[in-house]
């Protein structure tokens, strides 16, 4: 009898082991850092939308990432038409690499869901638009001289504006500065500027005459 | 004459009463010896307790973030169930022998799988968010509660029974929670796939030895396969962005395991 008790002790045993293994730690696992991409260049491309060979380009290279940027791409102008539409795309480039790796379609298609192209003219270019750091809603962006409005859309439930293509109105004559703002916002962006970190800011005089 | 007669009717009389007695005597003795050879011969009913490991296969088990598209690229795999290989099972059990080899039984039992490793998670999130940090991490586990009934099929053999079971019935399934923190530029942007349930058709068939240790008491050992088919929808908490990333509506996917118990039953009759 006493040999029995045993073996049913040990089996209860087992048992309440068995039981007890459902208490469990927390688990945290930190992923290794992959390798980024940097954003070295960003370039603005005006396409007149009544005469497409009237195309400018002003560029904005990265003087610290780049050992030789062009002296006219550290402060990067635009000239461009009074009164006139443009076809505006934004252009994003790592020319760390050979050849230079565009990554414009990686940010503006398959990371388009939580990526912002922001501009803000400053006050030389008119009265404020819309997008504001602090405020920042809605698609109007710019100022009344330079008017942006975005038309890419992410894949959002409902779609949200990326900012990568846009159009672009020229108002009077007139000579400032806009800030370009690339808004990285992952599990945030909702259409505002605030959420999220800046992945580029660069600013680019904008001359219309 | 008068008395011959009367004398003759009374042995008449008495024989039948004898064999009345006799045939009743027999009857009775008949039955009692028919009712003990049926109880001898049926299996004894029994209720038990069980526990040990479950072993896990398909895709509950499965770790991997992506997969093949079949064409090149990667998708995410969104049958990936992040659970561990080995969980553990607890429950009680009995049966009713109607004769020596068959009876009906039936199971309450609980399984719990841990979450498996959240490095696949974490790399996944990371990278579909472009983020310089993703923490996937979880407190919480797989749980499977199993209401089950069928047919126990049962060979006695001396203080030994070897069982063949086939149980079917109703399967309630929880899924953990994973918290989920992306973090860019030194801000997080926590979300969580929440606890959420869901039911389905399960069963569960295999082996089972017991052994009697004494007249009621006895230790069992099984080996059981196990399948659930539960069909969980899934909710998210601080979900932003739902066509980002790993981003589930329902998880219905085959729960495969090898249940391996022990157990303690207590058994019924002489």
């Amino acid at each position: 009898m006493k040999h029995v008790n045993k073996i049913i002790i040990a089996v209860l045993v087992v048992l309440a082991a068995s039981f007890a293994s459902c208490k469990k730690k927390e688990q945290v696992v930190l992923p290794p850092t992959p390798g980024n991409e940097f954003l070295t260049t960003i370039k603005w491309r005006f396409q007149n939308v009544s005469n497409p060979n009237d195309t400018v380009w002003c560029a904005w290279r990265d003087s610290t990432l780049l050992s030789k940027p062009y002296k006219d791409t550290i402060h990067p102008i635009a000239r461009l038409h009074a009164n006139t539409t443009y076809s505006l795309t934004v252009h994003i480039y790592d020319e760390t690499q050979t050849p230079a790796l565009d990554i414009t379609t990686e940010i503006g298609v398959q990371r388009a869901n939580y990526h912002t192209y922001w501009f803000f003219p400053s006050s030389g270019l008119g009265s404020p638009l819309g997008g504001s750091k602090t405020s920042g809603q809605g698609s109007s962006q710019g100022s009344t001289n330079f008017a942006i409005t975005p038309y890419d859309k992410d894949t959002n439930n409902p779609p949200l504006w990326i900012g990568l293509s846009d159009k672009c109105v020229t108002g009077s004559a007139c000579t400032a500065t806009c800030e370009g703002v690339l808004r990285h916002q992952p599990n945030a962006k909702n259409g505002t500027y605030a959420p999220g970190s800046s992945d580029s800011d660069v600013s680019m005089q904008v001359i219309i005459d | 004459m008068k008395s011959q007669i009367h004398k003759f009717k009374k042995e008449i009389q008495k024989s039948i009463c004898n064999k009345i007695i006799l045939y009743s005597i027999f009857a009775m003795l008949t039955s009692a010896s028919f009712a003990q050879t049926e109880e001898e011969n049926r299996t004894k009913n029994f209720i038990g307790v069980m526990g040990g490991a479950s072993f896990v296969y398909g895709n509950l088990s499965n770790t991997n973030y992506w997969k093949s598209d079949g064409a090149g690229g990667v998708i995410v795999d969104k049958a990936a169930g992040y659970s561990a290989k080995v969980g553990s099972n607890f429950g009680i059990e009995g049966a009713y022998y109607f004769s020596k080899y068959v009876g009906i039984g039936g199971a309450f039992s609980m399984t719990t799988v841990n979450v498996g490793n959240l490095q696949s998670m974490s790399s996944g999130y990371q990278y579909d968010f472009d983020v310089d940090t993703a923490i996937a991490s979880s407190t919480t586990r797989y749980h499977f509660y199993n209401f089950f009934v069928g047919p126990y099929f049962s060979l006695p053999a001396k203080k030994f029974t070897f069982d063949l079971r086939i149980l079917a019935g109703l399967t309630e399934a929880y899924n953990p929670e994973f918290d989920v923190n992306v973090i860019d530029g030194g801000k997080p942007h926590p979300f969580a796939q929440n606890v959420s349930h869901g039911a389905g058709f399960g069963m569960q068939t295999g082996l089972a030895v017991r052994y009697a240790l004494a007249k009621h008491f006895g230790i069992k050992l099984s080996a059981d396969y196990y399948y659930a088919d539960p069909n969980i929808n899934i909710t998210y908490s601080n979900r932003v962005q739902q066509n980002t990333g790993r981003y589930l509506t329902n998880y219905h996917e085959s729960v495969g395991m090898l249940n391996v118990n022990l157990g303690l039953f207590y058994q019924f009759g002489k």
